[in-house]
């Protein structure tokens, strides 16, 4: 019953969609005065968003509304195909953003001139289109290249956060003689299980390669089975599949839920775990108190040289809009200006962390995310997580699939880098 | 609430016209001369079904089948196989190259062996018995009786287990999947109901048996994660891995600390599947088992047959048409699975199926392959829905 009511729900709404379109037809006519808005965030996460808008509705009168899925990918291009677009999205890929573009009304002159120079200009280069459209605005920021890490157990131990990659591999090798496994990796996701491995992959090949060749793999001007690929594998089998380095041995990993993966830091069963900033919210759900003198804390995973800068490997949204309408250019507007990224701070619920340069970091409810904060608006170079930036087939196809396959040992990492090199698209 | 209440409004007017037009034209019909209401009337009446169909089922089918064979991720490109080739060339999708593997298999053997008892089982009950449906069918093979047909029902099982863990690609996923499924939830349903039939507790244990069928494919599939989970960090053992010696082994993937069970994962995904449709399968079954006649059964007694000679040579023979229907509803079913794989698995460590390949399409936007994969499914389920459908026609008839 609830399912006859909820489709015929959406059955009138999308004839009021329709309405609304003949309305507002043509384009930059007539506002309107609610805005639907679609993306893959849901539960606190969406109220965040939601929440962020109070002050913009406040000031312009336009609503807006959000559904948020987690199948967000695949509905919004059956949606693209069928011309039932809404009129914003929130869009986790900016490879998909490329794929929409001729549906997506690019961001305005007016709107960029204003805010361009407040993020970071290779996050604008991500979503430009040949034509040098610019299809999306950067809307939340994570950091991938951090390692959590229990800062008692370092203290009692008296190990030091480690400054170079070298510096953290003796680190592990002295933890396994103290008898505290250095690793905790869990790469499980449900349907999407291995992607915890595509960021392993993304910051190494980083921080051994540099953002050069690392814009090379994404865009597959190397092959994915080039040799610089393999030697990135050969590091992770290092680290990985080496006796003793991870908790409860390699062929956990993929049994692992990436979810559960770091909470033995707090036990003290395991000494690192690489992590993004999210999983901030999993520390904070087991009850652990963050910073120098809590029960957990983070460390910038090191570099390999000094040859790259300070390589970060980021991930996050954009927002687009697929339409012109008056009330949808100046929701774009204020998504790109700090009050929106100040107001989605101070409404505090879910992770947040603005890729906006001039928000204000003070609002952060605690010191870790503006520290983290931090690091993402003044890393140099900065890049956006690959496997987003790959064509789904890839990205979130077989580098997961295959990547699993072989941390499973059924096949080795020669299978797995030739297997998603043969699946890359043709065009 | 808006939405609420605007949708009731929606629905009741939605309602009203449906019942509107039908009384008008009724009332329109009725007053026509006869030979012109005899004409229009089945179209008055069906052409809603008809248009809503057409709209809704054959467009999209046909509008598919082309996608699949045209070029370029949105079909903008002309006719061509190459979607098609591509597939059926992946191997991941279709691999023979295990072939030769089969015939030394564990499985094959044991099924070898069991054939050959079976045919002499009932080679001898043949000859003992002056039964004339014997010798009239086998040339002096009984296999109706239940020791030969037990045998043989189980080496039919182990070929295919043989053949569908040694030939790997999604497609031969697919058959596993019908075969064991199909097969297992139809086995349990039939020995569950026979077992069930007339015990004090029928009701009860028969109510039990259904109740998965009432649990969504997803939330089965996590239940079941439970039961397979490996002991790992912060999380608990699983049920399975309390009870497996040896463990632990990721059932789910396939992992073991001595080895592999691959392909064997593939199974406990489709346990879950049994576990869901065995209750299905027992209520059908069940239910014509209580409608074979009484008459029937008692005739059979008073002959001296026994309770075992009752089912085998009597029940068994006259329930056949529903373990048809149970048979090929469970294929269509379980052709088209999805979710337990997705929520299990999401297709890695060998267990992708052809459902999956087309949601993954469509997930990457390549609406071209995304269809390939939707003809294929259309394409195995066509023999069956045939099978049903002259089944139906014969009935009529």
């Amino acid at each position: 019953m609830i399912a006859l009511v909820a489709v015929l729900s959406l059955f009138t709404a999308a004839c009021a969609q329709d309405d609304d379109d003949e309305a507002g037809g043509g384009g930059g006519g007539d506002a309107k005065d609610t805005l639907t808005i679609s993306g893959p965030e849901t539960g606190s996460e969406a109220d965040g968003f939601t929440a962020a808008f109070d002050p913009f509705t406040e000031e312009t009168g336009i609503k807006i509304e959000y559904s948020g899925t987690r199948d967000f990918e695949t509905q919004i291009r059956v949606a693209a195909e069928g011309g039932d677009l809404p009129d914003l999205a929130v869009i986790p890929q900016p490879g998909l953003a490329k794929d929409l573009a001729d549906k997506i009304t690019p961001v305005p002159k007016s709107v960029l001139d204003k805010y361009k120079d407040q993020y970071d200009p290779y996050l604008w280069e991500q979503v430009t289109t040949d034509d040098d459209d610019i299809l999306g605005v950067p809307n939340k920021g994570d950091v991938k290249s951090l390692v959590w890490y229990s800062p008692k157990v370092f203290k009692e131990k008296g190990y030091e956060v480690p400054e170079t990659w070298d510096a953290m591999l003796k680190l592990a090798d002295k933890m396994k003689a103290d008898g505290v496994t250095p690793w905790c990796v869990g790469i499980e996701s449900g349907e999407a299980t291995g992607w915890p491995l595509t960021d392993w992959f993304e910051d190494i090949m980083l921080r051994m390669h540099g953002p050069e060749v690392y814009d090379q793999w994404v865009n597959h001007e190397i092959p994915f089975n080039d040799p610089k690929v393999v030697e990135v594998g050969k590091e992770i089998e290092k680290i990985w599949f080496g006796q003793g380095n991870v908790l409860n041995g390699r062929q956990s990993i993929a049994s692992t839920g990436f979810k559960q993966a770091g909470l033995p830091i707090l036990e003290g069963k395991c000494g690192m775990h690489r992590m993004a900033n999210f999983y901030a919210a999993d520390y904070k759900d087991a009850g652990a108190k963050f910073g120098e003198d809590g029960d957990v804390n983070v460390f910038y995973l090191p570099t390999m040289s000094d040859k790259f800068g300070k390589v970060t490997l980021s991930g996050g949204t954009y927002i687009v809009a697929f339409n012109d309408n008056e009330a949808t250019m100046k929701a774009i507007e204020y998504l790109a200006s700090p009050d929106y990224a100040n107001a989605r701070i101070k409404a505090n619920k879910g992770g947040f962390l603005s890729p906006n340069q001039k928000h204000d970091t003070s609002l952060y409810s605690d010191d870790l995310d503006r520290q983290l904060a931090e690091i993402l608006t003044t890393a140099d170079p900065l890049r956006f997580d690959g496997s987003d930036l790959m064509p789904s087939e890839v990205g979130a196809g077989t580098f997961w699939k295959e990547g699993t396959n072989w941390v499973l040992g059924s096949g080795d990492l020669k299978k797995f880098l030739d297997n998603v090199e043969a699946s890359w698209p043709d065009s | 609430m808006d939405t609420l209440v605007s949708t009731l409004i929606n629905v009741l007017i939605a309602l009203a016209v449906v019942a509107g037009v039908f009384t008008v034209a009724n009332v329109v019909l009725d007053r026509l001369p006869q030979r012109a209401d005899q004409w229009l009337r089945p179209w008055v009446f069906v052409g809603p079904a008809v248009a809503f169909l057409t709209v809704g089922l054959v467009i999209p089918a046909v509008r598919t089948i082309l996608l699949s064979l045209r070029g370029g991720r949105r079909g903008e490109e002309g006719f061509t196989l190459d979607q098609w080739k591509r597939a059926l060339t992946d191997d991941n999708v279709i691999s023979f190259a295990n072939f030769g593997k089969i015939f030394t298999s564990r499985l094959f053997i044991a099924a070898v062996v069991l054939l050959v008892i079976a045919i002499v089982v009932a080679r001898q009950s043949a000859a003992r018995s002056v039964a004339p449906g014997a010798t009239q069918r086998g040339g002096g093979l009984d296999v109706s009786h239940p020791v030969s047909s037990t045998l043989l029902a189980l080496a039919v099982i182990s070929i295919l287990l043989a053949v569908f863990s040694t030939l790997r690609g999604i497609i031969w996923n697919n058959l596993w999947w019908v075969a064991a499924v199909a097969g297992f939830a139809t086995l349990f349903g039939l020995a569950l109901a026979v077992l069930a039939d007339r015990s004090r507790s029928e009701n009860v244990a028969k109510t039990l048996i259904f109740m998965p069928m009432a649990i969504s494919l997803v939330g089965a599939a996590i239940i079941w994660k439970y039961i397979y989970d490996t002991p790992g960090a912060g999380q608990a053992e699983g049920l399975l891995n309390i009870l497996w010696p040896g463990g632990p082994i990721d059932f789910l993937r396939g992992t073991s600390p001595t080895g592999t069970i691959a392909p064997w994962n593939n199974f406990f995904i489709m346990m879950i599947m049994i576990w869901i449709q065995a209750g299905f399968a027992m209520v059908v079954i069940s239910a014509a088992i209580k409608g074979v006649p009484t008459e029937l059964l008692e005739a059979a007694r008073v002959d001296g047959a026994n309770e075992v000679q009752v089912f085998w040579r009597v029940t068994l023979p006259q329930i056949v048409p529903t373990i048809v229907v149970v048979v090929t509803t469970l294929t269509i079913t379980v052709l088209k699975i999805f979710d337990l794989v997705k929520a299990t698995t999401g297709g890695a460590a060998g267990t992708d199926v052809l459902a999956n390949r087309m949601y993954e399409g469509l997930r990457n936007g390549n609406f071209t392959a995304s269809s390939t994969f939707a003809v294929m499914i259309l394409i195995l389920v066509l023999p069956v829905m045939w099978i049903n459908i002259r089944r139906v026609r014969r009935e009529v008839v």
